[in-house]
């Protein structure tokens, strides 16, 4: 998240720790997009369900809880990997990637009923993401729409911050090489890029 | 955001940062609709006060239990007690009390607008109804209002409201006049009574409130609208949470207004001379035994930060050890968490000294 979001939702956190409703409303408005994009990206089959239980979980249990908007967010997105890991378990099944294959699904209607920024739909965007292996989806996922930094991604999915790092940068590569990805450079969309050419040194 | 990331994965694809920007973008209307749910989740599940965590584990679902202060019941019956003396109207709802309002509002007020109860069940709207033996006071009421009328005066508060001109039109508002306020302090709920959008003056008004967490409903005061309509009621030293409303005999019934109440709360430092722990002792008034106090420090910022939570104890007091090392010339401040029973309460903040 940005500073300035850091800022606001340490306020807001600190303010829903104590039974504040608007404070706890702050946190939800701005987490539960990014966590239902994360579990959706999992697999999750009923991503609200699931997002539902995580947060009545991290209410249950922030008289317990402290820290940060950053120790928070990490809070969140790993008790919501739990719970759709329970989900899958009551299933007596893996999480599932979805395979979307067909390039026409950003185009869809159906699918990018929501709003539509920069030439595709947040629905779009998480089918896209869900393409790549599950190894990489996942930490792609969790780095870029949980916001969380390399060391808690990797303690997040048990794995070193070596194995992450490189999980990070072949589902990069991956997305980038990906035609549908690819066809995203040339459809007009606003300001200016956040992610510039560099080393991809890992 | 994400800092190193762009080193780690060396994005350079213009592909891929419209993908994450769409990624990380604010959220649309389908994935915030959830917020009503979210938020009653919220009020139902947020931090139960630690006296209330030792109940067995079959209850949790028919909802919490509340215990009230037993200083409640004594100061309502008190107010109940003295309107029941004064002979006003409001000796005749006390003597039904403490019947739900809407119930009331059918089979004794004879309230024609809540369609709550079958037809046979109201009475006329007249208001010149007279008490039958089987409308004597519940049972339970005398425990707590033991000054409950006897029939003579219920008369007298019937002819009270016979003087409001039937139940046709009449509307009957109510407004808190703040809430919250702080716990102990009076509560005054106004209203006002019009018909056809002109008030109506000369009519008693009663008010009845609710205690967070219980289910009856008693009189808590009345008061006479004024030429234009308008009455304020004021509730002497409310200490607890509590929805109110307003009613005038068979005629009119004013929607709930909830006044919550915020307790007192200090924090006082007391500095070790050893320069070893600071004590900060919070103090609080109507809050509850098990209420949790949450010790925040200010970032930079100017936001406030959690460090710890505690149980209230007995007295309503706890304290917390702070270190002049980490914590010095920082503002720290301390939080009651909100209840059921009252609303959240912020202390003054202390600023902790350096050691040394």
């Amino acid at each position: 998240m940005a500073t300035s979001d850091t800022a606001v939702l340490d306020d807001a956190l600190a303010r829903a720790s104590t039974g504040d409703d608007a404070g706890f409303l702050e946190l939800w408005r701005a987490l539960q997009p990014r966590l239902l994009r994360f579990l959706r990206v999992l697999g999750c089959d009923d991503p609200e369900d699931v997002a539902s239980e995580t947060w009545l979980q991290v209410v249950r249990d922030l008289h317990k809880f402290s820290g940060g908007e950053d120790d928070f967010r990490r809070w969140l997105f790993t008790i919501g990997r739990h719970r759709v890991i329970d989900a899958a378990r009551a299933k007596s099944r893996r999480p599932a990637i979805p395979m979307i294959s067909s390039l026409d699904l950003l185009a869809d209607q159906q699918l990018v009923e929501d709003q539509v920024l920069d030439g595709i739909s947040v629905q779009g965007a998480v089918a896209l993401l869900a393409r790549l292996s599950p190894d990489q989806a996942e930490a792609v996922a969790l780095r870029v729409i949980a916001g969380l930094e390399t060391p808690d991604v990797a303690k997040i999915l048990g794995k070193s911050a070596g194995a992450v790092r490189v999980a990070l940068h072949r589902g990069l590569k991956s997305l980038a090489d990906d035609p549908a990805v690819r066809a995203l450079a040339g459809r007009p969309g606003p300001g200016p890029s956040l992610w510039t050419l560099e080393g991809v040194d890992s | 955001m994400n800092s190193d990331l762009r080193g780690e994965t060396g994005s350079p694809h213009p592909g891929v940062d419209r993908l994450f920007r769409t990624l990380t973008a604010a959220g649309t209307p389908a994935e915030l609709a959830g917020e009503h749910d979210t938020l009653a989740m919220f009020r139902a599940n947020i931090h139960p006060p630690a006296g209330l965590e030792a109940e067995p584990a079959g209850s949790r679902r028919s909802g919490r239990v509340f215990r009230l202060p037993v200083r409640w019941g004594v100061r309502l019956a008190a107010v109940a007690a003295a309107v029941a003396v004064g002979g006003t109207a409001a000796a005749a709802y006390a003597a039904v009390l403490p019947e739900p309002v809407q119930h009331l509002a059918h089979s004794v007020l004879g309230f024609a607008g809540v369609p709550d109860r079958p037809a046979g069940s109201v009475h006329g709207t007249s208001g010149h109804h007279a008490r039958s033996p089987h409308d004597q006071p519940h049972p339970a009421l005398a425990v707590s209002t033991p000054a409950t009328t006897p029939s003579g005066s219920s008369a007298t508060a019937t002819g009270t409201a016979s003087a409001t001109p039937g139940a046709g039109g009449l509307v009957l508002s109510a407004t808190a006049a703040s809430t919250p306020i702080t716990a102990g302090s009076g509560a005054v709920i106004d209203g006002r009574l019009t018909q056809s959008g002109a008030g109506v003056q000369g009519v008693t008004v009663t008010l009845v409130g609710r205690l967070a967490g219980q289910e009856a409903w008693r009189v808590a005061g009345s008061g006479q609208t004024t030429s234009d309509g308008n009455v304020a009621v004021s509730v002497p030293a409310l200490t607890a949470n509590a929805v109110f409303r307003l009613v005038v005999r068979g005629t009119a019934l004013s929607p709930s207004v909830a006044v919550n109440v915020s307790p007192p709360i200090t924090a006082i430092l007391d500095v070790s001379s050893t320069g070893v722990s600071d004590l900060l002792v919070v103090s609080t008034e109507y809050a509850r035994a098990g209420d949790v106090v949450v010790l925040q420090v200010q970032a930079a910022g100017g936001s406030w930060l959690f460090l710890r939570d505690r149980p209230l104890n007995a007295g309503g007091k706890a304290s917390f050890g702070l270190s002049g090392k980490r914590l010095g010339d920082r503002d720290v401040r301390v939080v009651l968490l909100a209840t059921v029973t009252h609303a959240a309460a912020v202390s003054n903040a202390v600023m902790v000294p350096p050691p040394g």
